[in-house]
């Protein structure tokens, strides 16, 4: 369980390279975690702080009001939906008196992830471990302190182990009184069944392009052509369109996925072995450095021992972070390789770019020309191929891989076939 | 915020909210003492999230406020202060102790993010002599398992029933009961689960001459126990406490009265050995006998008063040293059946304490 304060820290990361490129909207060096992004912004003042997912908001107001709240929640969707920060706003919401986010002093300890009934459960390193399991069972076997209620959040819940679990199991099936657990995952099929079948599951979908684009426009004041091409690029995800704008280095990752893919035909598979390594480099030096306010003061205040407990504490979470950073940064590069393919398949399939109807269907529309000359060279079935080959190295990646041995093996796939 | 104290005062104040802090939690706002100034008084509070204890004392308050700093350092600077009086001033994020000798400035933490004090105000029990309670709570709560995968057991179920009221706890081995008798007040009858080691720390900061009330709140998730100066409340343990009654034999057909001294001194002896001690009880002649593969044997007699037939019967000796210690007066009885059923541990004048002894099966 990741130590209160956790909230209120805003990480910056400098990626390990000079300057940074891109230079799309916001601030230029500033960033957050993908985890962070979104409750970063939250204040736990109103249901409206979760962008476009009204299907899900309106049942879970609805659970609420009629007083029909499960014990166990199931909240899943692609990441960076919103799903999170909705976990957040229905704890808050539980936890109020007033029985909504009104940001109170109750919903503003949510926001900031100091309230005593609120116990969130996140991934140590790439795992969620039995210890922390434990411990939950611990804070859940006491009564709640300021509140009517206790909630459980865990996040990233597909990251528990097996042992871990299975031990929650105990928990899920006679959770203790006034106890509502949310778990929030990718999808039901990545837990346990066991797990699974014990939640009921809301689910998120990913935003369509427009709502991403009006809040990047609305909220974040960027102008009209920054915002379109992040909604493009981002796919619906809104936390990851939301982090691009505010960390352009991550975005390169990106954009160099998408030039490895159109220059692969050209390009000798040397050049490619090459591009790879560099790249994978690239992205194991993404680093963050925290300094933040909130943890200055408590840093100061604490004694010496507890300064350094605290310190060390903040370290080993940077560290995890920055892993965790540096993977997202190779699946966002294969991401890249894997858009470009997927307009290649368009095109050929259309004959021409101009073909498509509308504008709304390819998403690197800035390389037009180059998926048209692509399209000629590689052919839908190749394309489709890649395609496959990239999966392929997302799971192998997602596996925990080596990632050097991943990078090189795509490589190979990709050139291999002619 | 700005105060005037005399450093005893404070001091003492602390001392007893000290026991709620924790420097080794999650978070760090738990290893900080709130100090807050109202009319004429100080509130001093802090909390580890399973218990909250507020002391108030009188100041004369110049400037109302409140703040958060880390209550390990205050202490010790006090502890060591010289000063008498002290002027304690909060601007911002610093906390000044200033007396004519020395002067400390503290950094603060953000007050916002100290946890909100529990309302209760529903009377339980009133008058409740301290002394008493607490000598209770020591004798019982030795045999609260310490196992955190059965939380229900790591508490101290206290019931209360017009006219008596009871403390339980067990392991599951071994399982400690004391009534409480005296003049107090019952208001509201009940039954809670009470983490044995809050219920312990309130024990060392609780005076022992004054009188307790005892309140809940609304959903009972919180106890208050309210004394000359101090509150604390403690955060219940969720869960259904065993049906303890059957547990307890209702008569035993062999029963020994020993010395508790010589008992307690004979089984130490033993328990270097091993740790399962084998009684046998023979016409007035109890013989006590330890012996492990690695270390050897030892074997102990002691005269001792009988009643009923001879027996065999082990015990965990550690277990049944707890069970002789708690009790008052220097005789003891064992009361035993057969030497697979429990055995039972009391005083001899009969003070309410009864410990039950699962046997070890040999």
């Amino acid at each position: 369980m990741w130590p209160s304060p956790a909230a209120r820290e805003k990480p910056e990361f400098g990626v390990g390279r000079p300057e940074p490129r891109g230079g799309i909207g916001g601030s230029a060096q500033q960033g957050t975690l993908p985890r962070e992004v979104e409750v970063d912004l939250l204040s736990c003042s109103g249901w409206d702080e979760v962008f476009g997912q009204e299907r899900a908001l309106a049942y879970l107001r609805g659970i609420l009001e009629r007083d029909e709240v499960p014990h166990a929640l199931l909240f899943t969707g692609p990441r960076g939906v919103g799903k999170r920060t909705s976990a957040l706003l229905f704890s808050a919401a539980l936890l109020c008196s007033s029985g909504s986010p009104d940001g109170c002093e109750s919903c503003r300890k949510v926001a900031r992830g100091v309230h005593p009934d609120l116990h969130l459960v996140e991934p140590e390193g790439l795992q969620i471990r039995i210890e922390q399991v434990r411990e939950l069972e611990r804070q859940l076997s006491l009564k709640p302190q300021e509140s009517r209620r206790k909630v459980a959040v865990i996040d990233e819940a597909e990251s528990m182990n097996e042992s871990a679990a299975n031990a929650f199991l105990k928990t899920l099936e006679e959770p203790p009184r006034d106890t509502c657990i949310i778990l929030v995952a990718a999808g039901a099929d990545d837990l346990l069944p066991t797990v699974a079948s014990r939640c009921h599951e809301v689910r998120f979908s990913p935003l369509g392009k427009r709502d991403v684009e009006e809040y990047l426009q609305r909220k974040l004041g960027m102008d009209s052509a920054d915002a379109e091409r992040l909604a493009r690029l981002s796919g619906g995800i809104f936390g990851r369109a939301l982090l691009w704008a505010r960390a352009p280095e991550l975005a390169s990752f990106r954009d160099r996925g998408v030039e490895a893919a159109a220059a692969a035909g050209r390009s000798p598979l040397l050049a490619l072995l090459e591009l790879a390594a560099e790249v994978q480099k690239d992205a194991a030096g993404v680093e963050l450095t925290a300094r933040d306010e909130g943890q200055e003061a408590y840093r100061r205040a604490l004694d010496r021992r507890g300064a350094e407990r605290l310190e060390k504490k903040w370290q080993e979470v940077l560290k995890r972070e920055s892993v965790r950073m540096s993977r997202q940064a190779l699946f966002d590069f294969l991401d890249g390789m894997a858009s470009f393919y997927r307009d290649i398949m368009l095109v050929g399939v259309a004959g021409t770019a101009e073909a498509l109807p509308g504008e709304g269907l390819l998403v690197n529309l800035e390389r037009r020309e180059d998926l048209e000359s692509e399209a000629l060279r590689t052919g839908p079935e190749e394309a489709s191929r890649r395609l496959r080959a990239l999966r392929g190295a997302k799971k192998a990646l997602a596996a925990n891989v080596d990632q050097g041995l991943v990078m090189d093996w795509l490589m190979l796939e990709i050139k291999g076939a002619r | 915020m700005k105060i005037n104290v005399l450093k005893g005062d404070i001091l003492e104040a602390l001392q007893k909210v000290q026991y709620s802090a924790s420097g080794k939690g999650i978070m760090p706002i738990l290893s900080g003492v709130k100090i807050e100034s109202g009319e004429g008084e100080v509130v001093l509070s802090a909390t580890d999230l399973e218990s909250y204890t507020v002391s108030v004392f009188e100041a004369a308050v110049k400037e109302k406020g409140s703040c958060v700093v880390n209550l390990k350092t205050l202490l010790e600077y006090l502890r060591d202060s010289g000063d008498e009086k002290l002027e304690i001033g909060c601007e911002e994020n610093e906390l000044r102790v200033e007396g004519t000798k020395s002067r400390i400035r503290i950094y603060t933490m953000p007050t916002e993010d100290f946890p909100a004090h529990p309302r209760i105000e529903k009377m339980v029990l009133e008058g409740l002599e301290e002394g008493k309670f607490f000598d209770a709570v020591n004798k019982v709560s030795r045999a609260a398992s310490r196992d955190e995968k059965r939380p229900t057991l790591m508490g101290v179920y206290f019931e209360v029933r017009e006219g008596v009221i009871k403390l339980v706890s067990t392991d599951s081995y071994r399982l400690a009961i004391k009534e409480v008798t005296g003049d107090y007040k019952v208001e509201e009858e009940g039954e809670f689960i009470i983490p044995a080691s809050s219920l312990v720390n309130l024990a060392r900061a609780a005076g022992k001459g004054g009188k307790i009330n005892i309140m809940r709140d609304e959903n009972k998730g919180q106890l208050k126990f309210e004394a000359d100066g101090l509150d604390h409340y403690i955060r219940l343990i969720e869960g259904k406490f065993p049906k303890y009654e059957q547990f307890i034999p209702e008569e035993t057909r062999t029963n020994i009265e020993v010395d508790k001294k010589e008992m307690i001194d004979a089984i130490k002896r033993i328990s270097l050995i091993s740790n399962t001690v084998k009684i046998s009880a023979k016409q007035g002649m109890l013989i006590l006998e330890g012996e492990s593969r690695e270390v050897g044997e030892g074997k102990e007699e002691l005269e001792v008063s009988q009643q009923g037939e001879d027996i065999n019967i082990a015990f965990n000796a550690s277990f049944l040293e707890d069970g002789l210690q708690s009790l008052e007066g220097e005789k003891a009885l064992i009361g035993v059946n057969e030497p697979l059923k429990p055995g039972v541990v009391t005083e001899r004048d009969g003070t309410g304490f009864k410990y039950i002894i699962m046997p070890i099966r040999l």
